[in-house]
């Protein structure tokens, strides 16, 4: 129902706001798991401390909820195990990454992960589907210099897919990232499907850094038509699309005071909270302005 | 098929109405009753039959402190204990624990589904034409019945030798006139009033002084009108032809350029009665009524590359028949109603780009209700009760068709004990053949009703009250306490995508609720003063299955704690001042527990649901007024009022904004509130003609 939470975001245009203390309920921290494992990509794994809602993080506390000392295992359906290694990673936040150095993910196969840290077992697992069909990236032109970029696909099979899409700019020098709505679903009844590649603003973050970003004036979900733009996008199970769901879907309504969130988020994560996520990539797609 | 059944119930019942006054002789005559309440207010705590049954009158709105000129019949309401305060930027009415959608508004009979104007600060009942106001919380005798929380009965004045003639009230916003009168020699009756407010006329005005980009009344507006009335025709001295009208209409335009943002609210109620009634003889009564009432909400917005406009209706005919009879100490009434619901909840069409997303859901819905109820008196008067009991048929037209039944019934009984004390005891089952579901997290004209259906059966609500009241000739004391359960309670579901759900009906979680309470009030008169004090301790808990697996929370609206002050003081007939202090639990909010970081970005963790309570609410407004010594009017009274005297910036409701810097890897969560209402005076003048 986007188009009833549309509805309620302009009812709170209108209004202007002042700081308020709330008091913070209980609530206890949790491993968080953001996790995920490509066809023909080694197993990635980021592993933090979850924190009370309205607590404010400086360096030190943010350091802090940096998971660096767990043991992490991967395994598949075959019999194979891998201990994950960790790896200071500078182009990501958080900044600490474990990953597998051997075994990479294949289409049709299970991936199970196993992590001891602080006296807790925390478990997960996922599968890996075949990968979608190859899609055309296109940009229709908005302005002279902005446009809104889509990706056109067909389902591949008989059966319903699941699509999970990721991009990066090379003007706003951005890493890997969901579009706005990431996850989709492909019927084959349908045929040919259109997703608008929407460029993400995160309305309700206000940064205080200095890092000068691209996009911070542009008209909203679109690009430039000089910009590099890279897409990577694959198929994930119906669990790891219902929970990719539930996450962004919380996201669309975060700054809107209007709306509730009845469902809370869904977290295939056994023992704490989060994603182990099985994508069976396509091929990546570039839109190159230049050209 | 409905359709068909109504009519020919509808011949069926113009058939038996036509031979009614031989088949069944009663009396009643609600304006017999509303005169004997009039004059015995000072002891109406002690008499009702009914606990949590108060009535307000006209004095009591004119001690109500104005707001922006205009006295509010709901803000009155709100100051009676078991019903919270505090109102800003709400349109709904919490009784006990209820929601906003469970409350049965009535204007002289006529059903008013949405009852406010400009976003809920004033309610579409007009002050100048209202006579009185009868508030059920909760247990109502079955003709008043048809919601969970509260029947709000609102009567217009009857011509009288002193109110007769014109009456007008020059606002800040708005001005509101009515007229009353008796004609034709005492054959015609006529009570009608129209208010308009006046807000494009401040862009007017700002005008030299601001740019348009500037003035915010030029490029935005709002504006709301109602007109209500009620002609009775005397046919002779014991039959009266009564036809009552509303209708009333908001529009709302919103526009920001820069931010290519155009959107245009609308909404209304329209409402027409035509009322028979005959008395045989006195003790026997017969009414006959056919009703019309709708509401209607629509949404049109223009965003960057989107549109949508969001259409949603509800509208109903019914033909209703009561009988009244009195004998010895029982006074019964029976009555029997027909209506044909037709309900819209949502009609939108949604564009982006090249995409449109289009939705269309009506229902259509047949009632049939019978009632019968007896007001009894034993023990030479010191003790008296009702005992009654309403049946409801709900046909549920369509593919699904389905028939609902429900029984509702109520019993209470009222002791006089010695030293003018009364001991009241109530228990009902009650229930709502009508849905209000919440679009957001705060009511808003754009709630849409939603019908019963056999996916969606009728809301339902078992309740105790007991009480116990005492007068002592210059005041009144009222305890009471209360217990209901609920059942079958909807929330619509915001997240529900339109791929996972087959039907309309599949967009709501199903639940139940809990409310208890003590209600607490005392007025008191001591020459010139006049003071009540209510205070309500109350508790109201929902389960939903789809939501934390059942686990129980609090409602949004659970404010354990509401205290509502009024002091008024005339210390002659020239000037009367009043005041109004209200303190209240902050509502809830549904904010997340633990926050964490996924793919770069900063997440939510659920925990619980209506988690964190906003700030505790608290207000002060204060008036006066200046009766003026006129020759020329019957009446001239200027209003001064302040509402928010302190300027206390209260919580309509909060968001929070992230704060981050990554570089020094610092990260902030910070809540911001939205408060509506700062100091605001405002003058208005009254006055009346012939």
């Amino acid at each position: 129902m986007k188009h009833l939470i549309y509805l309620l975001t302009v009812i709170c245009l209108v209004a202007c706001s002042s700081p308020v203390e709330l008091e913070q309920q209980s609530y206890e921290p949790q491993v968080v798991v953001d996790g995920f494992i490509e066809s023909g990509g080694y197993a990635t794994l980021y592993l933090t401390w979850s924190s009370p809602f309205l607590t404010s993080y400086d360096s030190a506390s943010i350091r802090r909820s940096f998971i660096t000392s767990a043991s992490v295992f991967l395994s598949n359906s075959k019999g194979e195990t891998e201990a994950l290694t960790l790896f200071r990673s500078n182009n990501f936040f958080p900044p600490y990454v474990y990953k597998s150095t051997e075994m990479k993910g294949e289409a049709g196969e299970t991936y199970s992960i196993t992590i001891r840290y602080d006296g807790k077992i925390i478990t997960a697992t996922t599968t890996i589907p075949a990968s979608p069909s190859v899609g055309i990236l296109s940009m229709n032109a908005v302005s002279d210099t902005s446009g809104n970029l889509k990706l056109s696909v067909l389902p591949r099979s008989s059966t319903e897919t699941w699509l999970f899409i990721q991009v990066k700019s090379a003007l706003a020098k951005e890493q890997y990232h969901p579009i706005l709505t990431p996850v989709v679903k492909l019927k084959p009844e349908e045929g040919l499907h259109t997703i608008p590649i929407h460029r993400v603003a995160e309305s309700n973050v206000h940064h205080l850094d200095t890092i000068k970003r691209f996009y911070t004036s542009w008209p909203r979900y679109e690009y430039s038509l000089d910009d590099v733009i890279t897409l990577k996008y694959g198929t994930v199970d119906f669990d790891s699309y219902q929970l990719l769901k539930s996450i962004f879907a919380d996201q669309a309504i975060q700054s809107n005071p209007f709306a509730i969130n009845s469902v809370g988020i869904r977290s295939n994560i056994n023992g704490g909270i989060g994603r182990w996520t099985g994508i069976g990539l396509a091929p990546t797609l570039v839109y190159d302005g230049a050209n | 098929m409905n359709r068909f059944l109504f009519f020919l119930l509808f011949l069926v019942g113009v058939f038996l109405s036509a031979n009614g006054e031989t088949l069944l002789q009663t009396d009643t005559i609600r304006k017999e009753l509303r005169e004997i309440r009039v004059s015995d207010n000072q002891r109406r705590a002690l008499d009702a039959t009914f606990p949590g049954n108060d009535r307000l009158y006209e004095k009591d709105f004119s001690r109500t402190p104005a707001f922006m000129g205009e006295s509010d019949i709901m803000q009155t309401i709100r100051q009676l204990s078991g019903i919270q305060s505090v109102s800003e930027g709400n349109s709904g009415l919490y009784v006990r624990g209820g929601s906003a959608g469970q409350n049965l508004f009535l204007l002289d009979g006529m059903e008013l589904l949405n009852p406010s104007h400009l976003m809920g600060i004033f309610s579409v009942f007009n002050p100048t034409t209202t006579g009185s106001v009868s508030v059920y919380k909760g247990q109502a005798p079955v003709d008043l019945q048809g919601r969970l929380s509260s029947t709000v009965a609102v009567y217009s004045k009857e011509p009288t030798a002193d109110n007769q003639g014109f009456d007008v009230n020059l606002g800040t916003m708005t001005t509101t006139m009515s007229w009353i009168k008796r004609l034709c020699n005492g054959k015609l009756d006529i009570t009608t009033g129209i208010r308009k407010s006046y807000l494009e006329a401040i862009g007017a005005v700002l005008s030299p002084f601001l740019s348009d980009e500037q003035n915010y009344f030029k490029t935005n507006s709002y504006r709301f009108y109602d007109f209500n009335g009620k002609a009775t025709y005397h046919v002779d001295s014991t039959t009266n032809l009564t036809f009552s009208w509303y209708t009333g209409n908001d529009k709302f335009r919103y526009s920001d350029p820069s931010m290519e943002y155009l959107a245009t609210n609308e909404w209304g109620n329209d409402a027409m009665t035509l009322l028979y009634s005959h008395q045989r003889r006195p003790g026997s009564t017969f009414e006959s009524s056919l009703a019309y009432h709708s509401t209607y909400s629509d949404f049109n917005g223009d965003i960057i590359s989107y549109t949508m406009q969001a259409l949603s209706s509800y509208k109903e005919i019914q033909w209703k028949n009561q009988w009244e009879r009195t004998w010895g100490n029982h006074r019964f009434h029976a009555g029997v109603s027909l209506a044909d619901q037709q309900t819209m909840p949502l009609d939108m069409l949604f564009n982006y780009n090249s995409d449109t997303l289009k939705q269309y859901h009506r229902y259509e819905n047949g009632l049939a209700t019978l009632y019968a109820g007896d007001y009894f008196t034993a023990r030479s008067g010191t003790l008296n009760g009702y005992a009654g009991v309403r049946f409801t048929g709900n046909l549920c037209v369509g593919n699904n068709s389905s028939i609902l039944l429900n029984l509702s019934p109520v019993f209470s009984l009222s002791y006089l004990l010695a030293h003018e004390q009364s001991l009241k005891l109530s228990v009902s089952l009650n229930d709502q053949q009508v849905h209000l579901a919440a679009l957001g997290s705060v009511p808003l004209p754009n709630d849409i009703w939603v019908p019963v259906t056999k996916e969606l059966p009728s809301e339902t609500a078992s309740q105790l009250t007991i009480g116990y009241m005492k007068d002592w000739g210059s005041g009144n004391l009222s305890i009471e306490m209360y217990g209901k359960k609920l059942d079958h309670q909807l929330i619509f579901n915001l997240l529900t995508d339109n791929e996972d759900v087959n039907d309309f009906e599949d967009r709501f979680f199903h639940g139940k609720g809990l409310a208890y309470g003590v209600d607490f009030s005392v007025e008191a008169n001591r020459g010139p003063f006049t003071g009540q004090l209510s205070y309500s301790y109350s508790r109201s808990i929902r389960s939903y299955s789809g939501i934390l697996s059942g686990r129980w929370f609090n409602d949004k609206y659970d404010r354990p704690h509401d205290l509502n002050v009024t002091l008024s003081y005339t210390p002659n007939k020239t000037w009367d001042f009043a005041a109004n202090w209200v303190y209240a639990s902050g509502s809830n909010m549904n904010l997340p527990a633990g926050r964490w970081w996924l793919m770069g970005q900063l997440m939510n963790d659920y925990e619980t649901f209506n988690g964190f309570r906003l700030p505790n609410y608290h207000r002060l407004d204060v008036s006066a007024n200046w009766h003026l010594k006129t020759k020329r009017f019957k009446s001239s009274v200027i209003n001064f009022s302040i509402t928010n005297l302190y300027n206390r910036a209260n919580a309509y409701f909060a968001y929070f904004k992230v704060y981050q810097d990554r570089n020094r890897y610092n990260l902030d969560i910070r809540t911001k509130q939205v408060s509506l209402f700062p100091i605001l005076p405002s003058i208005s003048w009254r006055f009346s003609f012939n």
